[in-house]
């Protein structure tokens, strides 16, 4: 038996750091359970298809605002470390920083399927008024798979 | 000296094909986000949309900013830097010595010098806000601030089109989970 896969979608903010919690009070300590956090960010722009040498300047401060796209990562290890140091195995838990290519809620469902995760708790919440712009991710991951234990944090 | 234009034309093309471009709208305003921080060398800049029912701001995009920033609490829309919502630029040159910010504490906190909000505008209605956050006492020039204007037009747009597709894709799929006596109600045979 593989034991159970939860798929964390985590973005850095308190609702996440519930979901955390969450994760940290029902499954710490249990050793056929495997967590993934799960992080996508939005890549800088390509700006390569401009070859204008007034661009310079720009094509410059870009490159290194990539390091602050990264630091993401970093801060995802440190939530890795923080589960560890919660009741969990190192192999217990690994995380998945991934380039945003499609709506957040998609993102997640491809990662759950691809992975095969059969649990995900996720705890984004976003405005009533961002609802108007985006899909909600909760009616995603509903509509979107099954035979699968969704939990949502709110 | 006048303030340097930081906005030139090359730049503004480049922003505005980002805005033109895109499909998702979430991955639009980040790249926009992204390309003014860049452009105009600041810390951040940060696109709401505004909640008339709630009165208050929400954020649809960021960049530059940390997390603890930006779970600071629930922006009122006629606290946070409220006038923007009038339909007029706010330029606040130094926080240190402005009353318009509603979490001044926080934003000193956060390394924030001075802040540019612009409103988000569709058919002369604000609907969002644009911000823009420099670590530094900051003297925008009147150029880049009329540049930002126009780009505040075109996401406002951007946004309302979104808007639209997304109550047309709702619909749709109400309409497809009827069942097929109802669903062809209304439908010329």
């Amino acid at each position: 038996m593989g034991g159970k896969r939860i798929l964390a979608p985590f973005n850095f903010s308190d609702y996440d750091e519930k979901a955390l919690h969450y994760i940290i009070r029902n499954y710490a300590g249990q050793k056929w359970v495997k967590v993934a956090l799960f992080h996508v960010y939005t890549p800088l722009p390509e700006l390569d298809g401009y070859s204008n040498p007034g661009l310079g300047r720009l094509k410059s401060t870009m490159a290194s605002m990539w390091g602050e796209v990264r630091e993401k990562e970093k801060d995802l290890t440190q939530v890795k470390q923080d589960l560890i140091e919660n009741g969990f195995l190192e192999k217990q838990v690994h995380y998945i920083f991934k380039e945003r290519e499609k709506n957040i809620g998609i993102e997640i469902v491809r990662a759950a399927q691809t992975g095969n995760y059969d649990t995900i708790v996720s705890a984004q919440k976003p405005g009533s008024a961002t609802r108007s712009f985006t899909r909600r991710i909760h009616d995603i991951l509903l509509s979107e798979l099954r035979n699968r234990e969704i939990v949502f944090i709110t | 000296m006048a303030n340097e234009d930081k906005i030139t034309i090359d730049i503004f093309k480049v922003v505005a094909k980002a805005v033109a471009e895109s499909a998702n709208l979430p991955i639009m305003l980040n790249h926009l986000s992204q390309l003014l921080t860049a452009a105009l060398e600041i810390k951040g800049c940060s696109i709401f949309v505004l909640d008339l029912e709630k009165e208050r701001l929400e954020r649809l995009a960021s960049f530059g900013l940390s997390t603890t920033y930006m779970g600071k609490g629930e922006l009122r829309a006629d606290q946070s830097v409220g006038c923007t919502l009038s339909g007029e630029p706010i330029i606040i040159n130094d926080i240190l010595t402005s009353k318009q910010l509603q979490y001044p504490e926080q934003a000193r906190k956060e390394g924030i010098a001075a802040m540019v909000s612009m409103p988000v505008f569709f058919l002369r209605e604000v609907v969002g806000v644009l911000r823009l956050y420099h670590n530094k006492t900051w003297h925008i020039s009147e150029r880049d601030v009329e540049s930002l204007l126009i780009l505040g037009e075109n996401i406002g747009i951007a946004m309302m089109l979104t808007r639209l597709l997304n109550t047309v894709h709702d619909m749709q799929a109400v309409l497809g989970e009827l069942p097929p006596e109802l669903a062809r109600l209304g439908r010329e045979d």
